[in-house]
C-alpha cells in the first residue's frame, strides 16, 4: 500500500480479494491484458499501465458506443436534409452511372403478343368471381335502357334571361 | 440502358393493380429510377418523405428483432411499402385497397433489377 510501482499488483488481484485494486468491470480485454502482463518484465510496469488505462478506455468507449447506437432516443433523432445543389448533383450523378450500365439480359416482357400464356395480374380475382345470375343481367338490361331513356329526356327548362343587367342604373 | 429499366419498372407498376409508382432512391431519398402514374401522392414521391424511412428502419433495427427489412404503411388513400436493399431503398406507392401481400411480392421481382444498380450509389 502507498506504493506506486509494487509489483505486487498482480498478485493481489488475481488472489480473487476484494480491495481497492479489484477491478469492477470484468471485461476480456482486462483478463488478456493480466495474463499477457504476467509474463511480461515488470521494469517496463510504466508503459504497460499507460497501455492498459487506454485499453480500459477504448473498451468503455466501445460500451458507450454501443449502448448508445441500441437506444432508440426519439428526441435525439436529426432528419437529415440535402441542400438543393447536392440533391442536383447527385441526381446527375445517379443518371450517368445508370446509363453507363452495361446493357445485360433482362426479363422482356414485351413479347406478351406472341406468347400463348403470360402474367395476369390478380387472376385469383377474376377466376374466383362468381357468374351473374340471368335474372341480374336482364334487371341490368333494362335499368340501363331505362337510364339511356331518362338521359335523352332531359332538358334544359328556360326560365330566366341568361345575361342579367347588374348594376347598371 | 436507363430508359431499358425504367420500362421494366414500368411494366412491373403496370402488372401489380393498384400500383402508383415505384421509386428506387438512396437513403437519402435521391431518385435512382422512378416510375409514377399521375394519381401517385406528389409527397410520398418526396426525397423528404423517403428518407424517414431510413431513420425508421435503424430505429425499428433496435427493437431486438433483427435488421428491419420491410415496413408497409397504410393510409387512409394510399399504403406505401418500403424495402431495405441499403444503401437504395424501394418505395412502392399504392392505393389503399391494394393487395400488399401483391405489393411485397414485387420485392423479388425487382431484384434482378436491383442487382444491376449496386455499383449506382455509394456505400
Amino acid at each position: 500500500m502507498g506504493c506506486c510501482c509494487s509489483t505486487e499488483q498482480e498478485n493481489l488481484s488475481q488472489d480473487g480479494e476484494v480491495n481497492e485494486r479489484t477491478r469492477l468491470l470484468n471485461d476480456p480485454v482486462s483478463n488478456t491484458y493480466q495474463v499477457t502482463a504476467s509474463s511480461n518484465d515488470y521494469g517496463n510496469h510504466y508503459s504497460t499501465s499507460a497501455t492498459k488505462k487506454s485499453d480500459d478506455h477504448s473498451v468503455l468507449n466501445q460500451i458507450l458506443q454501443h449502448t448508445a447506437s441500441s437506444i432508440i432516443d426519439v428526441g435525439a433523432l436529426e432528419c437529415h436534409t440535402l441542400e438543393q445543389h447536392e440533391y442536383i448533383e447527385r441526381v446527375r450523378t445517379y443518371n450517368q452511372r445508370v446509363n453507363a450500365i452495361p446493357q445485360v439480359k433482362t426479363s422482356n416482357k414485351r413479347h406478351h403478343e406472341v406468347q400463348l400464356l403470360y402474367d395476369t395480374p390478380a387472376t385469383e380475382r377474376v377466376l374466383s368471381a362468381q357468374p351473374i345470375s340471368l335474372a341480374d343481367f336482364n334487371m341490368m338490361i333494362t335499368a340501363s335502357q331505362k337510364v339511356v331513356a331518362a338521359v335523352a329526356q332531359i332538358r334544359v327548362e328556360h326560365k330566366e334571361d341568361l345575361v342579367v343587367p347588374f348594376g347598371i342604373p | 440502358m436507363a430508359e431499358e429499366m425504367r420500362r421494366n419498372l414500368m411494366e412491373l407498376m403496370k402488372s401489380t393493380d393498384d400500383v402508383l409508382g415505384i421509386i428506387v432512391t438512396d437513403r437519402d431519398g435521391v431518385p435512382i429510377l422512378k416510375v409514377a402514374e399521375e394519381e401517385a401522392p406528389e409527397l410520398g414521391l418526396r426525397p423528404t418523405f423517403i428518407s424517414t424511412f431510413n431513420i425508421a428502419t435503424d430505429q425499428a433495427g433496435k427493437l431486438g428483432m433483427g435488421r428491419n427489412s420491410r415496413m408497409v404503411c397504410v393510409y387512409g388513400r394510399y399504403q406505401v411499402v418500403h424495402f431495405n436493399h441499403l444503401p437504395m431503398v424501394v418505395t412502392v406507392i399504392a392505393s389503399s385497397v391494394a393487395n400488399t401481400g401483391q405489393l411485397l411480392a414485387l420485392d423479388s421481382q425487382m431484384a434482378p433489377l436491383l442487382a444491376s444498380l449496386t455499383n449506382v450509389v455509394d456505400v
